[in-house]
């Protein structure tokens, strides 16, 4: 099938599945698998030996065998497992939040013009604003428990959101208009046929980020109060000097956002299949 | 389906609340079937003349009036890019005008238009790219699919905005064969945009020149090269006059 289209016809073959693709997928692994090996091995020899204090870093060995006990205790539903969950949770609900909020605003705010002009300098002030600062006010706002977590959240990941969901409403092209205004197609029609999925990769560059900026936003949440989740826990960690529970501890939150964020990708190569692959690694 | 164009004229108001007049004193008769080209360098007024006709844009003075007794018509619409939709296969692009509009076609007439998308992509030569998507074809391809959507509710007059402007030398070429054999199987009425002349003395039974500011046609150009148009047909002296009295007209009235 493949061969028939690319032999004389001059179509651009997206991708070709051979075999030559998994010996190369075969070969990157081999490589970022070498990469870490060699990342932990540099470490390891530099705390051995006392290059780096104890003190200030903890050997990788131990690291590694505290983020071993400690997926022990997650998957046996132990202490750990709450912090992971909560944390988890709260950065779930803080990107599902940011996504809904974040279109509609976004979606708004293109859509009425004077909206636009009457709210845009502090839309833009508001994203230049670091929304770190109002972390001790949301605590007084929404508690100790998970609400000011995911409140934090939502205010740092909602923004990307919002700016992205306009650029999208913004980047139909004047030409597609016409052809549809010469269609005779309505309002609705322009905006579900044309509008929208010319909108949806611009939407899923916000809902990427927010994803990532949920997590951040959590974990400040955690920083400032409470006594639960993987923020807490490297917090802890500090007051306690136990450096080892806190490397694992970001290990851990390292992992769920690179978890939470393929999920997003995967989502996103599946509903705007035809967006020219991102230049990003994977 | 005859047009006729009488008197027409645009004016637009810039930002700074100048008057622009885009097109002045426009005035015309085109032939049911008839294929006229519009040619003129950018800013003439060539595509605000075809948005009019296209209905996409009021005039500011005169009107244009389809048929003999000013009846239904259909406009169809090619634009130099293929504006296709890249989440749709070429068929599904095809199908697009069934889907819009305040009456989309349903049940029979609805499948109906599905096997006549079908057909028409059989008529522009991708009958085996229906399933393709926009970014799998080349660009001559596309606007091939641009082509075939156009056609798609039996337009009876076609509208080309320099549709073959983005494509190479050698795919524009096989694109006005292709585009003649189509306009002569289906008997639309053509109104062609271009600023390359040789082109529109290939493909045209009649040139409109227009020269800009304000934009108007100053002269009006029987072709008379003999149909069908074959590619030889180039090199010989009939073409070449042809070409030169068009260049001759654009010299005289539009010096800069």
């Amino acid at each position: 099938m493949t061969a028939e289209f690319g032999t004389d016809t001059g179509v651009p073959v997206r991708s070709t599945l051979g075999g030559g693709r998994l010996g190369e997928m075969t070969r990157t692994a081999t490589l970022q698998v070498g990469t870490l090996l060699l990342f932990l091995g540099v470490w390891e020899a530099l705390t051995a030996t006392g290059v780096i204090p104890s003190y200030l870093l903890p050997r990788a060995s131990e690291v590694l065998a505290q983020l071993g006990r400690d997926v022990v205790d997650i998957v046996t539903g132990g202490p750990m497992w709450t912090h992971f969950y909560t944390t988890l949770i709260e950065i779930l609900l803080g990107f599902v939040f940011s996504v809904v909020l974040g279109v509609a605003i976004g979606a708004a705010l293109a859509e009425f013009k004077p909206l636009q002009r009457a709210t845009f300098p502090y839309v833009v002030a508001a994203n230049a604003t670091p929304r770190i600062a109002f972390a001790p006010m949301i605590v007084i706002w929404f508690g100790f428990e998970m609400a000011s977590k995911v409140v934090m959240a939502v205010a740092v990941a909602i923004f990307p959101v919002i700016v992205n969901t306009m650029a999208g409403f913004a980047a139909t092209d004047r030409d597609e208009l016409r052809l549809m205004r010469s269609l005779g197609a309505t309002r609705m029609q322009v905006l579900w046929r044309l509008r929208i999925p010319t909108a949806l990769p611009y939407l899923f560059a916000g809902f990427e980020t927010a994803m990532l900026f949920a997590a951040v936003g959590a974990v400040i949440g955690e920083f400032m109060s409470g006594n639960a989740g993987l923020g807490y826990v490297t917090l802890l960690a500090q007051e306690l000097f136990r450096l080892d529970d806190g490397f694992s501890a970001i290990a851990l939150l390292s992992l769920q956002g690179f978890v939470l964020h393929r999920l997003v990708v995967i989502a996103r190569r599946r509903l705007v299949f035809w967006q020219v692959e991102d230049s990003v690694p994977r | 389906m005859e047009v006729t164009i009488d008197n027409l004229g645009k004016v637009y108001t810039s930002r700074g609340g100048e008057e622009v007049v885009a097109l002045r004193e426009v005035s015309t008769s085109i032939r049911s079937g008839e294929f006229v080209t519009l040619v003129g360098p950018s800013g003439c007024g060539k595509t605000t003349l075809l948005d009019i006709v296209a209905g996409l844009t009021p005039a500011t003075v005169g009107e244009v009036r389809f048929g003999s007794n000013g009846g239904q018509h259909r406009v169809g619409l090619v634009f130099q890019r293929p504006v296709l939709l890249p989440w749709r296969t070429a068929e599904e692009n095809v199908y697009l005008p069934a889907q819009v509009g305040t009456e989309p076609p349903a049940g029979e007439d609805a499948g109906e238009l599905r096997r006549r998308a079908r057909e028409l992509l059989d008529l522009v030569g991708l009958g085996r790219f229906a399933e393709k998507y926009p970014w799998e074809l080349s660009g001559g391809m596309q606007q091939r699919v641009a082509i075939a959507r156009a056609l798609l509710l039996e337009a009876h007059v076609m509208c080309l905005d320099e549709p073959f402007a983005a494509l190479d030398e050698f795919t524009r070429e096989q694109m006005h064969l292709e585009l003649l054999r189509i306009w002569e199987q289906q008997g639309f009425t053509a109104i062609f945009v271009t600023h390359n002349i040789f082109e529109s003395v290939f493909l045209s039974d009649r040139v409109l020149v227009m020269t800009p500011r304000p934009g108007r046609v100053v002269a009006e150009v029987e072709i008379d090269l003999p149909r069908p148009r074959e590619k030889e047909m180039i090199g010989t002296d009939v073409f070449g006059a042809n070409v030169r009295k068009i260049r001759d007209v654009m010299a005289e009235h539009w010096s800069e």
